[in-house]
């Protein structure tokens, strides 16, 4: 008869073998998928600190539009902007935009707006496609690429990095 | 074991600073006071004292291989050594070369990290020639190069002049290597050695009586745990103790609580204050070198130096404490021909008085008895400047045009200086004062002499804060500007040329409203007589500005907290703090909103005539909005809002149920699908109820097909907006067409 501890060790095992189909590791990218109504974005998993439902935040005055506000997390204040306003994306109607996604590197830190995580995966970068048209007025500079099922990646350093998103009006 | 040994020389060095900053204030010390007493047996005392501080400092600049710094040292000994002995005169002449040696002395250790150094070979050189001639001067005789050996050229001399000034070499070498001993085993223990050193550096003196109440202190912390867990148990319990009880033990709690913790901070508060005199010592030398450059005699008298403060409001005061001195020296007291034809003491005064006013504090005033303030030049570059009207000045009392010294960009000099002319020094003097919680006034009369009064904390205090709201929004402003909070009825506020003022205790005071300032999108109120205004009257300054809120919540004390790496600096914001409750709310910037005030015309709510206007009946009418997404509760808020209606809003159909129970709303906005009831069932219910079978309900949903609408219907709503769909124009149109 075999153990549990046998039985355990297999099937880590067979968790631990890599995907032979596919790439090598440098190709792949753990993705953040989420949904800014009417589309599908994502993010590399790396570029994100974490999720938090949006209960409550301060509107700062005599900021720019994207600027949502501030919110609490865990006694540290974070500001939030909306993406979709801040790439000049189509808006549509109204949306929920309940959830915010903390992006972190070493000197920025800042939350974004979406409606709601689809999950995470994985995925091939030779896969991506260069962005249609209709996305290059969004700012070709922010985008990745797109999945073969239309999914745009976000190039996280282009918009964790840009200059324009900081706000100093000293 | 390079590394090692590049670490074992940085922790050297960074001893060395800590050491040649203290020799290098002695050695000023002793210099100003030598200038002052005539040559006695104190005097020797004080030559001996000077000569041994230049000589360790010498000792330790060897050390540690900073041969510039050693040999100009060497340079300064030697002087002071021809003064022991008695065969060279402290004459002005003496004083000057060793304050200019003094001076590049402290270059030079201000710019021992830095690669480029502002004092060239050539002028140390020169330097250290100067200090040579002076010490011979008075004796010429050849018998002093062996008395006192005449510094290593930049050149090197002849061999025997290196004979001379090698023993004390060794004698140093070997004090190094002790040194070495010493140190070593103490730098293995110590954690990373690397660019903090200079922070570690920064130490507190602090006696162990204080630390031992300190760990009592913090000890008492323990209890709290065990009390807190002791309450929560007690609250788990089904058929804990009636309620009453408990609240009251709890109170009890929190009083011990809040009195520890209070106790505690405040007993570290003090761990951390340094007497003025620290930072007082640098100024007589300050004086001395203005009054050389300017010509002016001046005598410096300082009181109450041992007054104590925190140490760092004490570094944050260097900057505008000298730059008072400055501006007294420079634009105050006159030169001696000036003084002389006035009548005046050819010898100018600079006082600085420190007094402790009460238990926090503390009052800095610096004085001096020159011109004083020209009050038509201050104006006349007031008016070029543009920060004030010819008119308005007329209405300007002498207190406040005196004010305008701390406008910036005004300057009364008429030549630009390195040391005023600019007319920014003012302003930064203000602004740093404030963010220091403290306030500045002056004083000044014309011909007399000017006064400058800096009232201060003696610890940089908790923040503490006026709570309040301004249109639909809260925000914190720091106790420390503000001069007092009233209510103002609407009858007492008069327009002058489209802006409104008020009259209190005699003074005219601006008017604005904080969410004008602020550009916080408005809601207009009605303008009834009767009804009297909140306001904050902030002062900074001496300028004061009445600025209107709709609602004062009282004090709030917290920890200030930045806005993020996002958002840098954003403008009349200086940051925020967190309540108890977990919300955010930002701070207002005084500096900032007191400038923007200025430029903002007139508080809009009241110069609009409200009566008869489209909007007026509107106001009245309230809309209840219901929404479980924050986003989408403060979108809608604002767009109902800005039309002119009042708006409450709930977190779901429960909450705005019990909304509806306990006022009376004129529409109901309401999102589908929400926690706890939902939007049908809400519109249900509100058609179940007798009360409201008139309330008219308008359902906004992302769900948008032929059932729900159906649906929607069904339950009584009156309208349903696909939110896909969804326009500004639109909901207001339905809104409209319903009430």
């Amino acid at each position: 008869m075999i153990d549990d501890f046998t039985i355990l060790k297999n099937r880590a095992k067979i968790l631990a073998k890599r995907k032979t189909e596919g790439d090598a590791d440098v190709n792949r990218l753990m993705i953040v998928e989420f949904l800014l109504i009417p589309e599908r974005y994502a993010l590399p998993g790396e570029a994100i600190a974490e999720v938090l439902p949006l209960r409550d935040f301060t509107p700062i005055p005599g900021t720019p539009a994207f600027v949502v506000g501030v919110i609490n997390a865990r006694g540290k204040i974070i500001s939030v902007i909306n993406l979709k306003s801040f790439l000049h994306l189509k808006e549509q109607g109204i949306t929920e935009l309940n959830k915010v996604v903390i992006l972190k590197n070493g000197q920025m830190e800042f939350g974004i707006l979406v409606d709601a995580i689809l999950g995470a995966r994985e995925i091939s970068l030779n896969s991506l496609h260069s962005p249609p048209a209709t996305l290059e007025e969004a700012g070709v500079e922010y985008i990745q690429g797109v999945t073969e099922d239309g999914l745009v990646l976000l190039n996280s350093t282009a918009i964790i990095s840009n200059k324009l998103l900081i706000i100093n009006q000293k | 074991m390079d590394k090692k040994q590049e670490a074992f020389l940085q922790e050297l060095l960074a001893d060395f600073k800590v050491e040649a900053s203290e020799h290098h204030q002695s050695i000023i010390n002793g210099l100003l006071e030598l200038e002052k007493v005539p040559p006695t047996p104190v005097s020797q005392q004080l030559i001996e004292t000077t000569f041994r501080e230049i000589h360790s400092l010498k000792g330790a600049a060897r050390a540690v291989n900073l041969i510039e710094i050693e040999r100009l040292c060497q340079s300064m000994e030697n002087v002071f050594h021809a003064v022991k002995q008695g065969s060279l005169e402290l004459a002005p002449l003496v004083f000057d070369a060793i304050y200019k040696a003094v001076d590049t002395l402290n270059v030079l250790l201000t710019e021992i990290d830095k690669p480029e150094k502002s004092v060239s070979a050539n002028t140390l050189s020169q330097l250290m020639k100067r200090l040579d001639s002076v010490q011979r001067s008075n004796t010429g005789l050849p018998k002093m190069t062996f008395a006192a050996p005449p510094p290593p050229s930049a050149e090197p001399a002849g061999g025997r002049q290196e004979l001379v000034v090698s023993p004390p070499t060794i004698e140093e070498e070997i004090f190094v290597i002790e040194n070495k001993k010493d140190v070593s085993p103490a730098v293995s223990l110590e954690t990373p050695v690397s660019a903090d050193v200079q922070r570690v550096k920064d130490t507190v003196r602090i006696s162990t009586a204080k630390l031992g109440k300190l760990l009592l202190e913090a000890e008492e912390f323990i209890s709290l745990k065990s009390t807190l867990s002791h309450y929560i148990k007690e609250l788990n319990k089904r058929n804990h103790r009636d309620q009453i009880t408990l609240v009251r033990d709890l109170k009890r709690f929190n009083r011990s609580m809040s009195r520890m913790i209070d106790d505690l901070l405040l007993d570290i508060k003090t761990t951390l204050l340094y007497p003025f005199s620290t930072l007082l010592e640098i100024v007589p030398k300050i004086v001395r070198d203005l009054g050389k450059e300017f010509d002016k005699e001046i005598t410096v008298v300082i009181q109450g130096g041992e007054i104590e403060i925190d140490r760092r409001i004490l570094e944050e005061l260097k900057d505008p404490i000298i730059h008072l001195i400055r501006n007294c020296i420079d634009h105050g007291i006159e030169t001696k021909s000036v003084r002389e034809q006035r009548g005046k003491n050819p010898v100018g005064l600079l006082g600085i008085t420190i007094r402790q006013e009460s238990g926090n504090q503390i009052e800095l005033t610096i004085r001096d008895d020159g011109a004083g303030i020209d009050r038509d030049k201050l104006i006349h570059a007031a008016i070029k400047m543009g920060v004030v009207t010819g008119e308005s000045i007329n209405k300007m009392s002498d207190h406040e045009t005196n004010g305008l010294i701390f406008k910036s960009g005004i300057s009364t000099s008429p030549f630009i200086t390195d040391i005023s002319g600019r007319g920014l020094g003012m302003a930064i003097v203000a602004d740093k004062v404030s963010k220091l919680g403290g306030n500045i006034a002056i004083d000044s009369v014309q011909g007399k002499g000017a006064a400058f009064t800096i009232t201060l904390p003696v610890t940089l205090a908790t923040f503490r804060g006026i709570l309040v709201r301004a249109f639909s929004q809260m925000f914190v402003i720091p106790t420390s500007a503000v001069d007092r909070a009233l209510r103002v009825p609407i009858k007492e506020i008069r327009t002058v040329e489209s802006k409104q003022y008020i009259t209190l205790n005699g003074e005219t005071i601006a008017m604005v409203h904080l969410g004008d300032v602020l550009g916080i999108a408005a809601r207009k109120i009605k303008q009834d007589e009767t009804i009297s205004l909140p306001m904050i009257i902030l002062s900074l300054a001496q300028k004061r500005i009445a600025f209107i809120v709709d609602e004062v919540f009282g004090e709030q004390e917290g920890t200030v907290k930045t806005l993020g790496p996002q958002l840098v600096h954003v403008r009349n914001i200086s940051g925020a703090i967190v309540l108890g409750n977990g919300s955010v709310i930002p701070i207002v910037n005084i500096q900032e909103i007191m400038e923007s005030a200025s430029r903002t015309s007139g508080a809009q709510l009241l110069s609009d005539s409200v009566l008869g206007d489209d909007n007026a009946d509107r106001r009245q009418k309230s809309i209840l909005v219901a929404e479980d997404s924050i986003t989408l509760r403060s979108l809608l808020r604002n767009i109902i809002e800005s039309v002119g209606y009042k708006v409450k809003t709930a977190v779901d159909g429960m909450e705005a149920f019990q909304f509806l129970s306990e006022e009376s709303f004129d529409l109901v906005v309401s999102d589908v699908e929400m926690p706890r009831m939902s939007g049908f069932d809400l519109t249900a219910r509100i058609r179940g109820d007798k009360r409201f079978t008139e309330l008219p309900v308008i359902l906004v949903t992302a769900l948008d097909s032929h059932e729900d609408r159906q649906r929607g219907m069904e339950s009584g709503a009156n309208a349903y907006i696909v939110k896909g769909s969804f326009e500004q124009s639109n909901l207001i149109e339905t809104i409209k067409r319903l009430i």
